[in-house]
């Protein structure tokens, strides 16, 4: 390509002249790409005298050089006129140093002495020892050029010393002022940043740069291999990780899955693929076996329906079977938390359980929902999808306040559930259903261990609740303690209310259900609300081992001002059976305006 | 930062003085850099300034850096607007040098060191240090610097000055 000008910067004080050829790699750039630059400077602004103006030429090493000694020179100065702000300012000046103060005044000869360039470097605003001592910018030729370099003339005029640059009159140094240099650092800082220009290839030139670019291409390469391994060693481990799992929900025994600590950490890997399923089984399965011992078999059931496809659609909803129902609340909730894949995990395992005993539901509900944030509309619509086969009542809109609704349905498909000698597939469906619905309202009425407004906003749709879970609450007395208290789980579970709670507590052992049962049919006798009140009523009930109530703490300004109307026992005082174990959970408990009374274990966390 | 925040602050008031540039200005220029969650309003710009410890109240606010940025790149904003008057001020102020005269000779330069002089005085804390002579050298020093700050690559230039400030020993 032809030699052609290509960039004239012309700034009132200088013109600097670019000249090259325009490479071909201009096209992949967004910038031109020159080779073999050459360059004109040309400082002749209108004031300074035609004797004086200079012009300069050289190639692109010599205009590189140029631009770093003008550029480093001025934020150089730039910096020590703050350093001498800093100085003066901040310190009382110094008598002797010809600072600033003593240049600043304003007799025309002080101003003269100030201004006035001074042939000899160092002199003038500035302490000239400063000066003096700080390394003014030197371009880092080679050796066999004679440096270029900028000094400072007073705060108005800076020396240019040309170096190599100088045109071969005499005149190897030009005094710049301010506005000169500052055109000059203009035009050069614009060539720098418009054009790309390629490294001439010069033999001394390679010597120097090829050490420190072989250094840089190994460095690059390690990193670029470094990058790689980490990535695949990421994926690697995730893989094991799936494949153990799946393993091990094949197997039988509960206490080989509770081995399996790595299986805890793959919720929040895995999402929305069948291993990430197995996976998340695996980890409620694990939770499952914490929370109970001896159910390997029905276990090894669930993991067997479990294991099966995850990615329903829902039109499966409306086909009648166990696995279908509980596939397709899984998978509709697997787009969504991992957590509430494991809580459908649950369910299914629940599932498996129903064949045998309904029972294990409640039992297993505790470990599921551990890690649930489950929200509330999403198990809403699961609900509603995975009641279609045959439970109507489980058919509820996937408004929030629906979940009370759909809760209380529950109880009634839990009585069939539980006692009829239904299908396995019917069974199975309400006993899945009604154990999502469990967990699924368990986590959000637990976690919404609401404050007092949430309450109010319940209040109502507990209202239907209310009475169907003293019919279930009713049912269940005649079952055994479990079965009771996974109603009066389903029972408080009306109350969910709208806003979970993200974080949601842990459920511990079936030991305080007895207990919290006991508190909730003592102030549904007791509870007498007066007129005057129409909020909820909130009290945190503080148990002692030996079942006595230890304290109850009133929550809120309702439940404080109305405590005397509330016939708390008395501290002390035999109130309900003993804990067993170690667990003395304290309890939330929800006194309605309606005469409601619902009873919550809080966690100990 | 305590010499970023004078810095910053006397900046600033050089522009102020040399250009006029009120508030109103210094906030359209943060709307026009996007800015304005930083610098809202004039109250915000106002205590942003007032961080300096020169001022008189002695600049109780800290400034974080993106506060120290925001001024930073308004300021070289508003200087790269104001160029050609500073490039004429720096040219002036380098003929009246040469030729050996007071630069309050001149209307532009006069009405300059008045203006920063008073203006400093009204705002900074006063000591013995800031004389007139102080205040003069200071405000010429100012005008240079922000001749250069107002090149397109002058917040980069001013950004680095500050750091190099905050990096050197005092003294």
């Amino acid at each position: 390509m032809a030699v052609a000008v290509f960039r004239r910067y012309t700034p009132p004080t200088c013109t600097l002249e670019l000249r090259g050829e325009r490479s071909p790699l201009s096209v992949w750039s967004d910038r031109p790409i020159v080779k073999q630059v050459q360059f004109i400077l040309s400082i002749d602004g209108p004031q300074r005298p035609v004797e004086q103006r200079i012009t300069i030429k050289g190639g692109r090493t010599q205009l590189d050089h140029l631009h770093t000694v003008v550029n480093s020179y001025v934020q150089q100065t730039l910096n020590l006129s703050a350093s001498q702000f800093q100085t003066r300012l901040l310190h009382p000046p110094n008598a002797n140093s010809r600072s600033l103060s003593e240049v600043g005044e304003q007799s025309p000869n002080a101003v003269n002495t100030a201004f006035e360039p001074t042939p000899t470097a160092g002199q003038g605003l500035a302490a000239p020892g400063r000066i003096r001592d700080m390394r003014w910018s030197r371009s880092r030729s080679s050796s066999l050029q004679p440096s270029m370099a900028l000094i400072p003339k007073g705060l108005l005029k800076h020396e240019l010393q040309l170096g190599e640059l100088a045109p071969h009159s005499a005149d190897a140094s030009t005094i710049l002022n301010t506005t000169e240099l500052f055109d000059l650092v203009h035009a050069l800082e614009s060539y720098k940043e418009e054009v790309d220009s390629i490294p001439e290839l010069n033999p001394a030139q390679d010597r120097s740069v090829m050490p420190w670019m072989k250094g840089a291409a190994v460095a690059v390469l390690a990193v670029g291999v470094t990058a790689t391994l980490v990535n695949v060693l990421e994926l690697t481990p995730k893989a094991s990780f799936e494949s153990a799992d799946s393993q091990l929900s094949n197997q039988a025994t509960e206490q080989e899955l509770a081995q399996q600590p790595t299986t805890l950490e793959l919720p929040p890997v895995a999402s929305g693929a069948p291993p990430s399923a197995d996976s998340s089984l695996s980890t409620v399965e694990s939770e499952v076996a914490e929370a109970e011992e001896g159910k390997s078999k029905l276990i090894a059931e669930a993991d067997d329906e479990a294991s099966s496809e995850v990615d329903q659609t829902s039109e499966k909803a409306s086909q009648e079977g166990e696995e279908n129902t509980g596939e397709i609340a899984q998978s509709q909730l697997g787009n969504r938390n991992q957590p509430n894949r494991n809580q459908q995990n649950g369910q299914r395992r629940n599932q498996g359980n129903s064949n045998g005993n309904a029972n294990n539901e409640v039992a297993l509900l505790p470990a599921a929902p551990g890690q649930l944030p489950a929200p509330i509309s999403g198990s809403s619509a699961t609900r509603s999808q995975a009641s279609a086969p045959g439970n109507s009542t489980l058919n509820r809109a996937t408004a929030p306040g629906s979940v009370a609704r759909s809760s209380a349905p529950s109880p009634s498909l839990a009585s069939p559930g539980a006692s009829a000698t239904n299908p396995i597939d019917q069974s199975g469906d309400s006993a899945l259903a009604e154990s999502r619905l469990e967990a699924a309202e368990l986590p959000s009425e637990l976690t919404s261990i609401p404050p007092i407004p949430s309450i109010e906003s319940g209040i109502d749709p507990l209202a239907d609740a209310g009475d169907i879970a003293v019919a279930q609450r009713q049912a269940s007395v005649s079952n055994d303690a479990p079965q009771s208290a996974r109603a009066g789980r389903t029972t408080t579970s009306g109350e969910s209310i709208a806003s979970p709670d993200p974080k949601l507590p842990q459920i511990y052992s079936d030991n305080a259900e007895t207990q919290r049962t006991q508190v909730q049919t003592y102030f549904e006798s007791e509870w007498q609300p007066p007129e005057a009140l129409n909020q909820a009523l909130q009290f945190r009930l503080i148990f002692n081992e030996d079942g006595s109530l230890q304290q109850a703490i009133p929550l809120g300004e309702s439940a404080r001002s109305y405590r005397s109307d509330v016939n708390l026992p008395a501290s002390g005082t035999p109130f309900v059976s003993p804990f067993s174990g170690n667990d003395t959970p304290p309890m939330r408990l929800f006194l309605g305006a309606n005469g409601q009374v619902r009873v919550f274990l809080e966690s100990l966390d | 930062m305590d010499n970023i925040k004078a810095q910053l602050d006397l900046v600033l008031l050089a522009l102020e003085s040399l250009a006029g540039i009120g508030s109103e200005a210094m906030l359209e220029a943060a709307a026009d850099l996007k800015l304005t969650n930083i610098v809202a309003d004039r109250v915000a710009l106002w205590r942003l300034r007032q961080a300096s410890p020169l001022r008189k109240g002695k600049g109780r606010k800290r400034l974080d850096v993106d506060e120290a940025r925001s001024l930073v790149l308004i300021t070289c904003h508003l200087a790269n607007q104001q160029q050609e008057l500073l490039r004429r001020a720096v040219a002036l102020l380098e003929r009246l040098t040469e030729e050996g005269q007071a630069p309050h000779r001149t209307a532009l330069l006069g009405d300059y060191l008045d203006t920063f002089s008073n203006t400093y005085e009204e705002r900074m804390e006063l000591t013995d240090v800031h004389s007139s002579d102080h205040l003069t050298g200071l405000a010429l020093k100012l005008l240079i610097d922000l001749f250069f700050y107002s090149a397109p690559n002058g917040s980069k230039r001013l950004w680095a000055t500050l750091l190099e400030r905050s990096l050197a020993p005092p003294g």
